[in-house]
């Protein structure tokens, strides 16, 4: 197990809705760990709780109830000199250019000597060079992406907040920011990561939280990465029967559907599923597809989605 | 105190960047286009009615600029949700405050230079005479009332929408320049603590060390230093109450 760098203890926050002092409990009882080098993907619909617990680990909310740990202490002001944040699209400055903003941003932290040249490189890096003079206001949704990006890692941070870091960016900037994030988390960094596809969660998270009004109601910490990917055998051109006589000494696998003479197959084990293949080849039965599959994984988390939506 | 800085630094040009000072260039000059009129149709004497005239107008549209200026730069980064942005550096609420605070004094302080200098150069090209004094004295008084409503818009917005900042700052401030008058007017009869209640407010809150003796009537240094104190003192109270608010209040962006 990596070293805790934040510990999220019974946290709960609840709002006075409205004049009528209706309560609404935003973040119940939430307890969360974030490691050094992993990425966790916080998922939930609208109004889950996300936003409430980022804006509580940044110190915009105080909690009813419930601790924030950073490092072992409880979180301070002065910690966020290692932690970066990169909020949801928008939330810039406006009126300010990259480099006002990134120069203004910059020397809000101790021991960072601002000059020209890390302004400069530091833009160039995010390619941001050339649009370093406009407006952040006038720049595309992906540019702002990537000022948000720049504000949030240029310090250096060991505890990373990424709020929808993809939305609003093309493909090649969609890959490059992936790399990013993976670099962060080659570098031992831990990162708290906020978004709705469920592809890149998938590719980028060590850990998955799930979030429904306020409540915990999924973390994949006790999984390990390997036991979300499943292996897909897919066959055709044998009846369920011949197909059952010819496998009936191996173990089941997880998942199966069958439609006439077509099976697709699902297995926990690689292993289990080369000894399929190998049955199944050696009998001649047609082999259509056989790969790494992450997607029972996602239709599980999807379920998860619909559920809580209902 | 480089934090603090970075703020002022950033609210400053943040208010630069909507091209705030262009407008604000012509309506002094309409100002002082007025007060020439209105001193060349006066009786009384013409420098007196000129910058008496400009003083008046100053500090009445000076102030609400400041108290609109107050309310904007806090209202605005609740609205773009770059205040999220500001509270993840490693900075307390009162210092990102302060820098607030600071920004707009520097914004309303190169109001003052422009406003002093179109004073200035209305004069002299209308062979209006003035004493550099009075004018100095004058310009400071008036440049302090505005950081005064300026700080009070700020300590409105700290814990306020922008609608309610803005109309309770002015409400403040007119009940300050009543206070005086309502004050000196309350006959003998008067419920004791209401009249009470009444002179204390009006000696603390009717800002009238801020208000310039009229042209040519110039107040000694030690009124000087002790109009300079009031201010720091008003100031200081207004921020100490708006940094305690921001520190306590959830920021809901």
């Amino acid at each position: 197990m990596n070293e805790p760098i934040l510990v999220i203890k019974d946290l709960t926050k609840i709002f006075n809705a409205d004049v009528l002092k209706k309560k609404f409990c935003a973040v119940d009882s939430l307890s969360l760990t974030f490691e050094e080098g992993k990425v966790t993907g916080l998922l939930g619909h609208n109004g889950a709780g996300k936003t409430t617990t980022i804006r509580m680990i940044l110190g915009l909310i105080r909690p009813n109830s419930g601790q924030i740990e950073f490092r072992g202490k409880p979180i301070s002001y002065l910690d966020r000199r290692i932690i970066g944040y990169m909020p949801e699209t928008n939330r810039l400055p406006q009126s300010l250019t990259p480099e006002e903003a990134l120069r203004s941003h910059l020397n809000c932290y101790e021991g960072i000597k601002v000059t020209k040249e890390l302004i400069s490189n530091t833009l160039e890096k995010a390619g941001l060079e050339k649009h370093k003079k406009k407006k952040i206001k006038e720049l595309s949704k992906g540019l702002g992406r990537r000022v948000a990006w720049t504000l949030a890692t240029t310090h250096d941070p060991d505890f990373l907040i990424l709020d929808e870091p993809m939305s609003g960016l093309d493909p090649l900037g969609r890959a490059e920011f992936t790399e990013w994030i993976l670099q962060l988390r080659q570098r031992n960094k831990a990162v708290l990561l906020c978004m709705h596809e469920l592809e890149m969660i998938d590719q980028l998270c060590d850990e998955v939280v799930m979030l429904s009004r306020g409540r915990l109601i999924y973390a994949s910490h006790n999984e390990e990465k390997s036991e979300r990917v499943m292996w897909h055998l897919s066959v055709s051109g044998i009846g369920r029967e011949s197909l059952e006589n010819l496998t009936g000494a191996l173990p089941a696998p997880s998942l199966r559907e069958t439609q006439d003479l077509s099976h697709k197959l699902w297995f926990k084990d690689q292993q289990q599923a080369l000894k399929w293949l190998k049955a199944l080849s050696s009998e001649g039965v047609l082999i259509q597809e056989f790969k790494e599959d992450h997607s029972p994984y996602l239709n599980r988390l999807l379920a998860m989605y619909k559920g809580d939506a209902k | 105190m480089k934090q603090v800085l970075a703020i002022a630094q950033e609210t400053f040009l943040s208010l630069k960047r909507d091209k705030i000072f262009q407008p604000l260039s012509i309506i002094i000059a309409a100002a002082v286009g007025v007060a020439v009129f209105a001193a060349d149709w006066s009786l009384e004497s013409r420098s007196q009615v000129y910058h008496d005239i400009v003083v008046f107008i100053f500090q009445v549209s000076g102030a609400f600029i400041s108290m609109i200026w107050g309310v904007k730069i806090i209202s605005d980064s609740k609205q773009d949700g770059s205040i999220e942005l500001s509270m993840s550096r490693p900075l307390p609420r009162s210092q990102w405050l302060l820098g607030r605070m600071l920004g707009l004094f520097i914004s309303l302080f190169a109001m003052a230079a422009i406003t002093g200098l179109i004073w200035r150069l209305g004069a002299v090209a209308f062979d209006i005479e003035t004493n550099t004094l009075w004018f100095s004295i004058a310009l400071a008084q008036t440049t302090l009332l505005w950081f005064i409503t300026g700080s009070v818009a700020i300590f409105m917005s700290s814990f306020t929408g922008p609608g309610t900042a803005l109309f309770a700052s002015i409400s403040i401030w007119i009940l300050g320049l009543l206070s005086r008058p309502i004050a000196t007017g309350l006959i003998g009869s008067a419920n004791p603590a209401a009249k009470q209640f009444t002179e204390l407010l009006a000696k603390l809150w009717s800002l009238s060390p801020l208000i310039p003796e009229s042209h040519g009537t110039i107040i000694s240094v030690l009124e000087r230093q002790q109009t300079a104190l009031y201010a720091f003192a008003i100031l200081s109270a207004f921020y100490f109450m708006g940094a305690a608010f921001a520190h306590f209040k959830d920021i809901n962006s």
